[in-house]
């Protein structure tokens, strides 16, 4: 123990010099009960996925994810499909671009 | 997730908490914070907290420990607050920490009492609970490092400062 906390042990003591009004701590419990809510707040949990419900949801995410996909690439092949339908066509009736042109645009 | 409790059973475990702890609670914010009324709405705060942080308990310490935590928070942020707001120490009409405990009607020690804890008042905010935890608790080392966050080695050199201010301080007020 150091000296100079011995000399304070004995000059000044340990005593609990101060005090209470009477019959405080008896009421203090009951005070504070009646504050209290009635619940204690629930903190903010993290809800933490099973993983099968994981498992289910990555299965639906990768399925609409190759479904939009397919969905396009099924579009971009119409669109190519309808453009050689049109080039077979102008092959059939032997006529050139020009000729197709000038028939859209009605100016013959 | 955690099991539901019932609300009645909680409440009614936590004020068997409140009325084991309560008082010695009280003694240790009071050494602090040094007068009534303000250690009582202290401890009033900190069971409050207590209460509303009871899902926090992981009862990987102990419910004293724990509670003991929040109650020397609270007072640290308490002596902060009030630091804001007490005059200033040039003030020639401010009295002495040691001449309002001897006019406090709820102290009863005495001019050399009231001169200690005029001294202790003067440390630090976390040096002054170290030693209150250490001087008057007479709580071990590791029981306080628990509480603080803090290693055994700085708390044991925070007390030695502590001893050494407090003792410097009272040998000029001789």
């Amino acid at each position: 123990m150091m000296d100079e906390e011995q000399i304070l042990i004995e000059t000044f003591g340990k005593r609990n010099c101060f005090k209470v009004p009477d019959g405080y701590f008896e009421q203090l419990t009951d005070s504070v009960m009646a504050k209290l809510p009635q619940q204690p707040q629930q903190q903010a949990r993290t809800v933490v996925m099973r993983p099968w419900y994981y498992a289910a949801a990555c299965t639906l995410l990768a399925l609409v994810m190759g479904g939009a996909y397919y969905f396009h690439q099924q579009s971009s092949a119409d669109m190519v499909a309808e453009g050689s339908y049109y080039e077979e066509v102008a092959d059939y009736a032997m006529i050139d671009n020009m000729d197709i042109y000038a028939c859209i645009t009605d100016e013959q | 997730m955690s099991q539901k409790i019932d609300p009645k059973a909680q409440r009614a475990a936590f004020e068997r908490i409140v009325r084991e702890y309560s008082e010695q609670l009280y003694w240790t914010v009071r050494r602090i914070v040094l007068n009534h009324e303000d250690a009582n709405d202290v401890v009033q705060n900190v069971l409050m907290k207590a209460w509303t942080r009871l899902d926090s308990f992981h009862e990987d310490s102990k419910m004293s420990t724990w509670l003991y935590r929040i109650a020397l928070n609270e007072s640290i942020d308490f002596m902060r607050k009030q630091k804001k707001q007490q005059f200033s120490a040039d003030d020639p009409s401010a009295i002495t920490i040691a001449q309002q405990l001897m006019a406090d009607e709820y102290f009863d020690g005495t001019e050399m009492e009231a001169l200690l804890h005029e001294a202790i008042a003067q440390l630090p905010d976390v040096q002054r609970t170290v030693f209150n935890l250490r001087y008057f608790n007479e709580l071990k080392y590791s029981e306080i490092s628990e509480m603080l966050h803090t290693s055994e080695g700085s708390l044991k050199a925070s007390y030695h400062i502590a001893v050494k201010k407090i003792t410097e301080y009272l040998k000029q007020r001789d």
